[in-house]
């Protein structure tokens, strides 16, 4: 060797190491790219929140946008305004975040308990049922609220209610804060139905038997041994429950603005519809601090019991708990519930969805005009029933669209983060890998669509002005949806011994080969359940897009928010049902070419990731 | 046929060392096992010659082929150094069928397809797989997929073959049926071999070459004959060898003569130390055994007897010592019985009790 080359030898040595490393080259990437899209719009968020904006200037004529201003802050935090934009939204998600996670978690592990530790008839199938909120969109059971308490002083004419028993119900029973409550907690205990589930199935039913043998009463055995050992489960559920419903807006927005009941994402919504950008982002920077505190709070107070998560494991006996006497009513009282949960909003939408004229429920006025019909001037401002209706054609498009090529992405995303995190195992840049593919979990989805349009409204750096364009929702909820995907592409990499891609190494397959020919094909179980999980998601998701949509990107839950906003509850409740329907054959086909779904009780992949996410 | 050969190789995994400064070389065509303990650095050297580690000083040379050189900035990748490696766990990819995982590699390679089929009948016949090729590693036993395993190398023939403990997943009928196997493999590709193994049985009935390692260095490099009978430290004398060398402290007189407890050994030799403490390792084997008494020989006490049938191994103390003893044969005897041992001075080997390096006369 001559000795110039000894001079860049070093330089040559360290390409080369790097070039033999692609898990590390890969990992770089990723960690910038990512960073990019999770830190940066934090960090424009940040700085729009302490800047002047172009709509402050109707208050400071003399401000110059872009100067350095507390403004935003004193005018939420103190200013005349500061209890109507600030405090009052903040009390009320406050009270509805807590109100919602307390009745889910009850609920979700009752039924948990249920299907899990008892011989309770016909538990499997419940089950299954029990998850299907869980692919519906959170505000099906708002739109059904509203069918039956609707009261006629505030637009949308009666109920069904009113209009069969002629009550006319108080609006606090009809709006507000009561039935957010309760219709987001009906739908967000599918959460903690599959997490507790989770925990229970792996929790050694020898360990309460040993409490039986020492004379403790089932009760007490319950309190002292089971839900001890179930805490890390539990404040997982609690964290993510909390978080969901801060970030929450279709809910919210439907039963609580025609009474003027603002929460802390309706409010960002209504801030930065009237472009007033730097208040909304003051308000989800709190939502984010929030988030956080919560996090912290949760693991100081379960995280020094975290260890009993290593006494799971597999192969022990569970014995189910006799019912006794108890087994048929709790039948009939699961039953029932399922029925008020699942069946009936879907019920009362098909209803909606047959009705001529609004608000007349009866059977004379039923019509499938607003399936099958065309324009007719006269009903719904002339709009086509939902199979002649290019507006709703475009949008259901625009959602397998947004579904198919996110969950792709995801996928993908998903399998190489894993694959970097998993190799890479040890070094510096798999933890900032692993913390920033979880960076988005805390972001609640409406704080994290403001945050969105703040930096993506102009180009920047390499990206162009996004806003309006598909690419930013799809951008959207690829990141969104990151750290379950991350998760799972962790988790079927965790299954992939090392020496299966070593082997191959060595005979001489490259690295795109070997990805192509052994880690993908292997790991394709957990792949098709993040993108399903992705899928799902993207379809169903109003709160983290409804800041981003615009007429020419419009989806189906905007759109179906649009049409109860205008008062067309016939083609809400068309729409929604059609979106229930899709979500369920894409799960049902999915199920049935891989094995994989949400209600499979066999290979709960994707509610694995949801776990894995949460703890 | 190639020669391996790593020099002044060094590589630690954060401060903890795995493998310091090693010189290791292995000629064309021989098998060379590596031995040693767990955390001895053998599968961290192995993993280096593979580059599958990359070490953080010295070179790697393979045939005429220097694949590492930080000095030179060379690295070349494993993909590219053209080696056979097998793993303990055998590494049979489980979603491809038998064919499919011999096959692989060799489609990669882009070589013609009659020649791709030629190879893979060859490689199955040889190692009796032939009605097994659309199975799944899965469907198969341990002793079939370590089969396929080999079947895989084969076909792949490559002029470098490592084996990183390949036979301890197996149990002990299968283990000695595959001792075979490999061994053959060796022969059929006239492979340069590196063998990696905890297990002094197999690295004695397999090598030509034995390279005992202990905590990252080489504690001797010999043949299986060399290393039983002529431990270059006290390490590899109580590491080689079961039952347990029988270990000996005893002090030179200075007149050719060791003193031990109970008895002293006329040398006719001067294994000098200079403190004149010295420890003595004895074979079992070489220890004769009487249950009568014998002129010269040294009265013990029998404390446990385990016949294994063709032999027996017998566990002694006499008054200042314990001595382990192996007789051919089935020993009848009762703990408490008194038993005379005596001692060949040929047999013994001496060390440097502080260095724990041999002592030549």
């Amino acid at each position: 060797m001559t000795t110039a080359l000894t001079g860049r030898a070093p330089l040559v040595f360290a390409l080369r190491r790097l070039g033999s490393r692609p898990e590390i080259i890969l990992g770089a990437i990723l960690t910038l790219v990512l960073g990019f899209l999770v830190i940066t719009p934090l960090a424009e968020a940040l700085r729009d929140a302490f800047t002047y904006q172009p709509y402050d200037l109707a208050y400071r004529r003399d401000a110059e946008v872009g100067a350095f201003t507390l403004f935003h802050f004193e005018r939420i935090f103190t200013g005349q305004l500061s209890l109507a934009l600030f405090y009052r939204p903040f009390l009320n998600s406050l009270i509805v975040g807590v109100g919602v996670t307390a009745i889910a978690i009850v609920v979700g592990t009752a039924l948990a308990w249920l299907m899990i530790r008892t011989d309770l008839p016909g538990r499997s199938f419940f089950g299954f049922l029990a998850v299907v909120p869980y692919m519906m969109p959170s505000w099906v059971l708002a739109l059904a609220w509203l069918s039956l308490f609707r009261n006629s002083r505030y637009g949308g004419g009666e109920g069904m209610v009113t209009y069969f028993f002629d009550i006319e119900p108080p609006n606090w029973f009809s709006y507000g804060m009561l039935p957010i409550v309760i219709c987001l907690a009906l739908h967000y205990y599918a959460y903690a139905f599959l997490l507790m589930g989770g925990a229970m199935e792996s929790v050694d039913s020898e360990l309460e038997e040993a409490g039986a043998t020492s004379g403790i009463s089932k009760f007490r055995r319950l309190i002292l041994i089971t839900v001890p050992l179930l805490l890390p489960a539990l404040g997982s559920a609690i964290v993510m429950t909390f978080i969901r419903v801060l970030g929450t807006f279709g809910t919210p927005a439907l039963l609580g603005l025609p009474v003027r009941f603002f929460t802390f994402s309706t409010q960002i919504y209504a801030a930065l519809k009237s472009r007033n950008a730097g208040d909304g982002f003051v308000l989800a920077l709190v939502l984010v601090v929030m988030a956080i505190l919560f996090i912290q709070i949760n693991s100081r107070i379960v995280g020094v019991r975290k260890s009993f998560v290593t006494l799971t494991g597999k192969g022990f006996r569970r014995r189910p708990v006799r019912l006794g006497g108890w087994r048929w009513p709790l039948v009939g009282m699961v039953s029932l519930f399922m029925v008020i949960v699942v069946a009936f909003p879907l019920m009362i939408l098909a209803w909606e969805s047959l009705m001529l004229k609004a608000n007349d429920y009866s059977l004379g006025n039923l019509t499938l005009h607003f399936w099958i019909g065309g324009a007719t001037e006269s009903l719904q401002t002339g709009d086509p029933g939902i199979l002649n209706n290019p507006r709703i054609h475009e949008a259901l498009w625009n959602s397998l669209k947004l579904g198919i090529s996110a969950s792709i992405f995801n996928g993908l995303l998903g399998l190489l983060v894993g694959y970097a995190i998993v190799r890479g195992r040890g070094s510096l840049m798999a933890k900032a890998l692993e913390a920033i593919s979880f960076a988005p979990y805390i972001f609640p989805s409406i704080a994290l669509g403001a945050i969105y349009i703040g930096i993506f409204a102009q180009s920047y750096g390499p990206i162009p002005a996004l806003y309006g364009t598909f690419a930013l929702l799809i951008l959207i909820t690829v990141v969104k949806n990151l750290p379950f995907t991350a998760r799972t592409g962790v988790a079927a990499m965790h299954q992939i011994d090392k020496s299966l891609e070593e082997t191959a190494r060595v005979q001489g397959i490259g690295w795109f080969r070997r990805m192509w020919q052994i880690i993908l094909p292997m790991s394709r179980s957990g792949v098709v359940a993040g993108m399903l999980l992705t899928f799902i998601s993207a379809m169903r998701e109003l709160s983290l897009i409804v800041l981003l949509v615009t007429p020419t990107t419009m989806v189906l839950p905007g759109l179906i928010y649009g049409y109860q906003e205008q008062n067309q509850p016939q083609h809400s409740g068309a729409v929604s049902l059609l979106l229930v329907i899709i979500i369920f054959i894409v799960n049902g086909l999915v199920r049935l070419t891989t094995g994989q779904s949400f209600s499979s009780r066999k290979k709960p992949d994707a509610e694995r990731a949801e776990r894995a996410v949460a703890h | 046929m190639e020669e391996i050969k790593l020099r002044g190789v060094a590589k630690a995994y954060g401060r903890a060392p795995a493998v310091r400064d090693l010189d290791l070389t292995v000629s064309p065509g021989e098998f060379l096992t590596i031995l040693g303990p767990s955390g001895c650095g053998k599968t961290t050297t192995l993993r280096i010659v593979a580059g599958l580690e990359d070490p953080d000083r010295g070179q790697v040379q393979l045939g005429s082929r220097l694949v590492f050189c930080r000095d030179q900035g060379i690295l070349v990748p494993p993909e590219h150094r053209q080696l056979g490696l097998i793993f303990q766990s055998y590494a049979l990819w489980p979603h491809m069928t038998v064919t499919k995982n011999i096959t692989l590699a060799l489609k990669e390679k882009r070589l013609p397809a009659d020649e791709i089929s030629r190879r893979l009948d060859d490689a199955l016949e040889r190692v009796q797989l032939g009605s097994m090729r659309e199975r799944y590693p899965s469907e198969l036993s341990g002793g079939q997929q370590q089969r396929v395993a080999v079947a895989r190398l084969i076909a792949l023939k490559p002029s470098i073959l490592l084996m990183d403990e390949p036979l301890s997943n197996l149990d002990a009928v299968l283990r000695t049926e595959m001792r075979g196997e490999l061994r053959r493999l060796h022969q059929d590709l006239r492979a340069t071999t590196i063998y990696v193994t905890h297990d002094q049985v197999e690295a004695l009935t397999l090598s030509d070459t034995i390279v005992v390692m202990n905590d990252g260095i080489v504690e001797q490099r010999a043949t299986p004959y060399d290393i039983y009978h002529r431990p270059e430290t006290l390490f590899v004398a109580e590491f080689i060898g079961d039952p347990r060398i029988n270990r000996l402290d005893g002090r030179l007189t200075g007149d050719g003569r060791v003193e031990f407890g109970d008895f002293a050994l006329g040398l006719g030799r001067d294994p000098s130390s200079k403190s004149g403490i010295i420890a003595g390792a004895v074979r079992p084997e070489t220890i004769s055994f009487s249950q009568s008494e014998k002129p010269g020989a040294i009265r013990v006490t029998i404390d446990s007897i385990q016949p294994t049938g063709s032999q027996t191994i017998l566990h002694t103390s006499g008054p200042a010592g314990r001595y382990t003893v192996l007789q051919s044969g089935f020993v009848r005897a009762k703990p408490g019985d008194p038993a005379w041992i005596a001692f060949d001075p040929e047999a013994f080997n001496f060390f440097d009790p502080s260095t724990g390096r041999r002592l030549d006369a």
